[in-house]
């Protein structure tokens, strides 16, 4: 318990890394992972695909069987060395659909629970005080309500102030938007995707919905029955098409990060530069500037020869096939995969790899336009097929 | 009332706080290991403890004085039998039998009451959301603190309901106990004619039965209603601190533990 000591000094930036060997009933589960402060790392996978177990284990809340998990140079566990710190000297604040607001606490006495339990391990500037905290959660009015008379939402607001005003090493997410009515998710969406940056922590979330992920995510695991399927950047893992194998619900598609050049008053549109190329999407309110992740279904996406010279679709964008594959349950349509154009970076040195993009095609297509991979190609799909996320 | 009445009263007021004093902690330490996940010897454990509600309290009474006879007599025979042990000690050191002296009748009573008030408490207790301490560990409070800051208070308002019915049940044992064993007619000597090896019917009998004389009429009808004032008391008071604490915490009781949706409960 030597080194639980320096844990409680104030908690300067450390990165979170996790591998972990987690066994659940009839699941072993065996991912790692590393979330750096003011980084987001998302799991995701099928419900039962030890996402959960992961993360209680990372928090010190159920056991694992190996591995190693810390933050920065602080060993937090290690199988091997035989440290396995508690929760409370581990310290990652964990956050989860039910929210768990004391139900004997008022919530101010909520906010302030993390320092009043910290005691003379409580540091004055380790981090936000519990008030401002609470103003930046909207809570200043609901200070003396108690749990039992919150909403969903409003426990949720709670919960994160609480965790964030307890200077937590890292906050944990396990679906906290799950129990949230969806017309209210968009303005906690929007709390959440400021913690990273706001307090410079390392935030993991587990989520089933993949627009939570493309709105907060830096990095994504994906998990298949305990083990890690595929691991990496958002726009990169997310553009595979091989991922609706992993995922329920999710349409292979593409996602693309780009930042908005120019809003169209007149036809309500907006354009976002996309690594050089400009994507014409149905009109937004983020400010020029502000970057976005735009994804579009890669069944929506059709390839040509030429830019068209009538088409409905506003977008087109040049790009080379990569790769064709065979896709679907018997091969019964192809898959193809197109990089877009690469672009010079901004000191004009070097060339950026082009962002991977996957059209869905039936087998027939392919064939009657000859598509081979190294071939350039025009890649086509319609504004009103692009969905708009806000990034950070 | 009499003089008599008026002292047995007294008496078993100040014999019930004491034991509830010491049941309390006590009970509420085993109601916390009792509603901890499964662990090896639990259910020993649960049985042990529950034994002495299910037998009527003379009876454990009488097992507490025939421990500390029999143990005085076979001279720490018993062994491993602690009251014998003990009771044998105190008779050399002091010369005194601690039997039906107060100190043996708390001891009896602590026995019928700890039960109950840890039973009591336990539901309480099992009903706390284990994830509820889980978050609280997660903000930075040790297994101990995240027990003093969330499961108790969570807790307090059941603890106030198992005080009260402890307070109540253990003040008409106290009473019982103190009319049964004659105590109250020869309090200098205890109570002397009880032999294991005597027939215990008819000198239970006598001794009830002087002190059942000595109260009849009506100081007997006086300390009746005082029991039935102290009763009704004790049990609306408990039942109004169970009915706080199942308000209080209702969402978790009516929806179960894990995924319950909190649009659902009552606001």
């Amino acid at each position: 318990m030597s080194a639980a000591k320096p844990l409680h000094t104030p908690p300067l930036p450390r990165a979170l890394s996790v591998e972990l060997h987690v066994r659940q009933p009839g699941l072993d589960v065996r991912a790692q992972f590393r979330a750096p402060p003011g980084r987001v790392c998302a799991i995701v996978g099928r419900q039962g695909a030890g996402k959960s177990a992961l993360l209680q284990a990372t928090a010190g809340l159920a056991p694992a069987l190996s591995g190693r998990v810390s933050l920065g140079p602080d060993v937090l566990y290690d199988a091997n060395a035989r440290i396995d710190q508690p929760p409370h000297v581990r310290r990652l604040g964990w956050l989860d659909a039910q929210a768990h607001v004391f139900p004997h606490l008022s919530v101010r006495d909520n906010l302030l629970y993390g320092q009043r339990v910290l005691g003379r391990h409580w540091s004055p500037h380790g981090g936000p005080d519990a008030m401002s905290v609470a103003r930046w959660a909207g809570l200043q009015s609901l200070l003396d309500a108690r749990a039992a008379s919150l909403g969903a939402a409003q426990r949720v607001r709670v919960a994160l102030a609480r965790t964030l005003a307890a200077q937590p090493n890292a906050v944990l997410l396990d679906d906290v938007l799950g129990n949230v009515p969806e017309h209210e998710r968009e303005a906690l969406l929007e709390l959440l995707a400021e913690v990273p940056t706001r307090h410079k922590l390392p935030v993991v979330m587990v989520t089933p919905r993949m627009d939570e992920v493309i709105r907060m995510a830096d990095d994504v695991v994906i998990l298949h029955e305990g083990r890690m399927a595929s691991a990496g950047p958002v726009a990169q893992i997310l553009s595979d098409v091989s991922l609706s194998t992993f995922l329920e619900g999710v349409h292979a598609g593409t996602v693309l990060e780009g930042e908005v050049t120019r809003h169209d008053i007149e036809w309500l549109l907006s354009e976002v530069d996309v690594g050089g190329q400009t994507v014409t999407v149905p009109a937004m309110l983020h400010s020029v500037g502000s970057k976005v992740r735009l994804k579009v279904r890669a069944r929506d996406i059709s390839l040509h020869r030429d830019v068209p010279a009538d088409s409905s679709a506003s977008n087109h964008l040049r790009g080379r096939i990569s790769q064709i594959m065979l896709a679907g349950e018997h091969g019964t349509y192809g898959a193809v995969g197109v990089e877009l154009a690469r672009e010079l970076d901004s000191a004009n040195l070097q060339l950026k790899p082009g962002a991977p993009l996957w059209a869905l095609l039936t087998r027939k297509s392919i064939q009657q336009m000859g598509w081979v991979p190294g071939q350039p190609c025009i890649v086509g799909f319609k504004a009103m097929a692009t969905m708009v996320s806000p990034w950070r | 009332m009499s003089d008599l009445a008026t002292h047995a009263l007294w008496l078993s007021v100040q014999l019930a706080l004491l034991v509830v004093g010491i049941a309390t902690p006590l009970a509420i330490a085993l109601a916390t290991v009792m509603a901890r996940a499964q662990w090896r010897g639990k259910l020993v454990l649960n049985t042990l403890i529950l034994l002495p509600l299910s037998l009527p309290p003379v009876c454990i009474g009488l097992s507490v004085w025939l421990g500390w006879e029999l143990g005085g007599a076979m001279g720490g025979g018993l062994g491993d039998g602690l009251g014998g042990g003990l009771g044998d000690g105190l008779h050399e050191v002091l010369g005194w039998r601690p039997a039906f002296v107060p100190f043996g009748l708390a001891l009896a009573l602590l026995l019928t009451t700890l039960p109950l008030m840890a039973r009591l408490l336990r539901t309480a207790f099992e009903a706390t959301d284990p994830m509820l301490l889980a978050v609280a560990r997660s903000l930075g409070a040790s297994r101990w603190r995240a027990w003093w800051t969330v499961t108790l208070p969570m807790a307090a308002p059941a603890v106030v309901s198992a005080v009260a019915l402890g307070l109540a049940a253990a003040w008409g044992e106290a009473l019982a106990l103190l009319w049964v064993t004659g105590w109250l007619r020869d309090p200098a000597h205890g109570f002397k004619p009880l032999n294991p090896d005597l027939n215990l019917g008819p000198t239970l009998g006598l001794g009830g039965g002087g002190v059942a004389q000595d109260l009849a009429t009506s100081s007997a009808w006086g300390l009746a209603v005082a029991a039935w004032g102290v009763a009704l008391l004790a049990v609306a008071c408990s039942e109004l601190a169970r009915r706080r604490w199942r308000r209080m915490w209702r969402t978790r009781l009516a929806l179960g533990p894990g995924h319950a949706d909190p649009n659902l409960t009552p606001r």
